[in-house]
């Protein structure tokens, strides 16, 4: 990845860490907190592959964890499982199509708050489960829905260089192989 | 079935797992930060503590824009003129409400007796609404050990559950995991709150284990018993919004009552640490 990719990248991170842990706590949008980290992660995971997305997601996981939770590691699976499976449409899909990184930030969101939920209920939190799907983590999955699209869009137009490379690539490996 | 075991990227990923998982229930009980943790926290303490500063502002800069009425707007308007001015006058205005609400912190805290303490900024919060968890800028290069108590200048806030090099983390007392042996000031009846989930920004306490016939009503004024070695008594916790009562059609009921914490969780930026008081060491 060339070195201007990753300074993009951890700026990038850099604010997606800030929005979710001062700006989005201090603005009051009714209790529900979109997830910057996971829509910065389903978007990159479309566009670096399955493995590289699960490593974003690890790292950018831990770092948000060491950094402001009680437990470490549980942002860590939600973002990794994210990268991973935001991986698999690699190169499958038109890079104009906003329906694949909405999706994936979707099931990523979802995941996420299923994990953290029973977590928390094991930690001896009492709640109504349809009541919190319902009150919480389906608009907090919307509004990471809305986030990954001009996420998706901008990560896109700054990786735009690297992703025609790398298709070139393939399209040579690809030649190259069928011609022996 | 054979398949799914061949698959190598899928068992890694499901190993990691594993191994997060693991180390999410090992971090979730009393431990200590490991060096690793310290040495990030640290790193990214005075990053955390410019952006924690920086967003007051943004805040502010965006609920004028959008609580404004049209009148307000064309003032908007004229004062991005006087643009210059208008920055100093906000960061004048910053600096002035920094002070009056550390000057009301100092204050409270004087008023509770002969206690050490460490001022500190709220610099970031943990993510979501499971766990009401958040970091401040001051650790063990100011003397915070872990299982200190943090109050604010509108009362009790919770305790330090973490501690880095130059940062801590604080678990309030509205999290699921926090229990605070409290007093009803009024009839000096002791019992448990416990942190109440709420999927909303309603955070609530709930008031646990009170003498049988407890004498108790909506007002009720809650503080801390100072039974516990964490807490010294008589900081303020909160007021009884609700009370619940055993009654035949609900027999199994354990909760008395219901608290509204005094401290507005969502707007928390400094507070305070007791790091120890005249006659206890620390």
């Amino acid at each position: 990845m060339k070195r201007f990719s990753l300074a993009f990248l951890a700026a990038a991170a850099l604010a997606a860490l800030y929005l979710d842990s001062v700006f989005f706590p201090k603005v009051n949008l009714g209790g529900i907190r979109p997830d910057a980290l996971l829509a910065l992660v389903a978007a990159m995971s479309l566009l670096m592959g399955s493995t590289k997305g699960a490593v974003l997601g690890l790292a950018l996981g831990l770092v948000a964890d060491v950094l402001y939770a009680r437990m470490v590691g549980l942002t860590a699976i939600g973002c990794m499982v994210c990268g991973a499976a935001g991986g698999f449409f690699y190169q499958k899909y038109y890079a104009d199509n906003l329906v694949f990184p909405a999706l994936i930030a979707a099931a990523g969101a979802l995941f996420k708050e299923h994990v953290m939920a029973l977590a928390a209920r094991l930690s001896g939190a009492d709640f109504s489960y349809f009541h919190v799907l319902g009150s919480y983590i389906l608009p907090c999955m919307l509004m990471t829905v809305a986030l990954s699209i001009p996420v998706h869009a901008l990560m896109k137009r700054l990786y735009a260089g690297q992703i025609r490379t790398e298709k070139r690539a393939m399209r040579d490996r690809a030649e190259t192989g069928g011609a022996s | 079935m054979r398949k799914i075991f061949k698959n190598k990227p899928l068992m890694i990923m499901l190993a990691a797992v594993l191994l997060l998982g693991a180390l999410a229930f090992a971090t979730s009980a009393d431990r200590s930060v490991t060096w690793i943790e310290s040495a990030a926290g640290s790193v990214a303490q005075p990053v955390q503590t410019f952006a924690a500063k920086a967003s007051n502002a943004i805040i502010a800069f965006f609920q004028r824009v959008f609580k404004t009425t049209d009148a307000d707007k064309e003032l908007e308007q004229l004062k991005v003129r006087l643009a210059r001015f208008e920055a100093a006058e906000a960061e004048n205005e910053r600096l002035r409400a920094e002070n009056e609400r550390l000057k009301e912190l100092l204050n409270y805290v004087e008023t509770l007796g002969d206690y050490e303490y460490v001022t500190a900024s709220v610099i970031g919060n943990n993510q979501g609404v499971w766990f009401e968890t958040f970091t401040i800028n001051a650790g063990r290069n100011k003397g915070i050990e872990k299982d200190m108590c943090v109050i604010s200048s509108a009362g009790l806030v919770g305790r330090v559950s973490d501690v880095g090099a130059t940062w801590s983390k604080v678990t309030s007392i509205i999290d699921v995991s926090s229990e605070v042996s409290v007093m009803v000031e009024r009839t000096r009846d002791v019992g448990i709150a416990h942190g109440l989930f709420s999927a909303t920004d309603a955070r609530k306490i709930e008031l646990y284990y009170l003498p049988s016939g407890y004498d108790l009503v909506p007002g009720d004024i809650v503080v801390t018993s100072g039974m516990s070695d964490i807490f010294p008594k008589g900081i303020l916790v909160g007021t009884v919004s609700e009370v619940e009562r055993q009654t035949a059609d609900n027999p199994s009921l354990t909760r008395n009552a219901i608290i509204v914490p005094a401290v507005d969780f969502g707007h928390l930026e400094e507070v305070v640490v007791i790091v120890g008081s005249a006659g206890r060491e620390n």
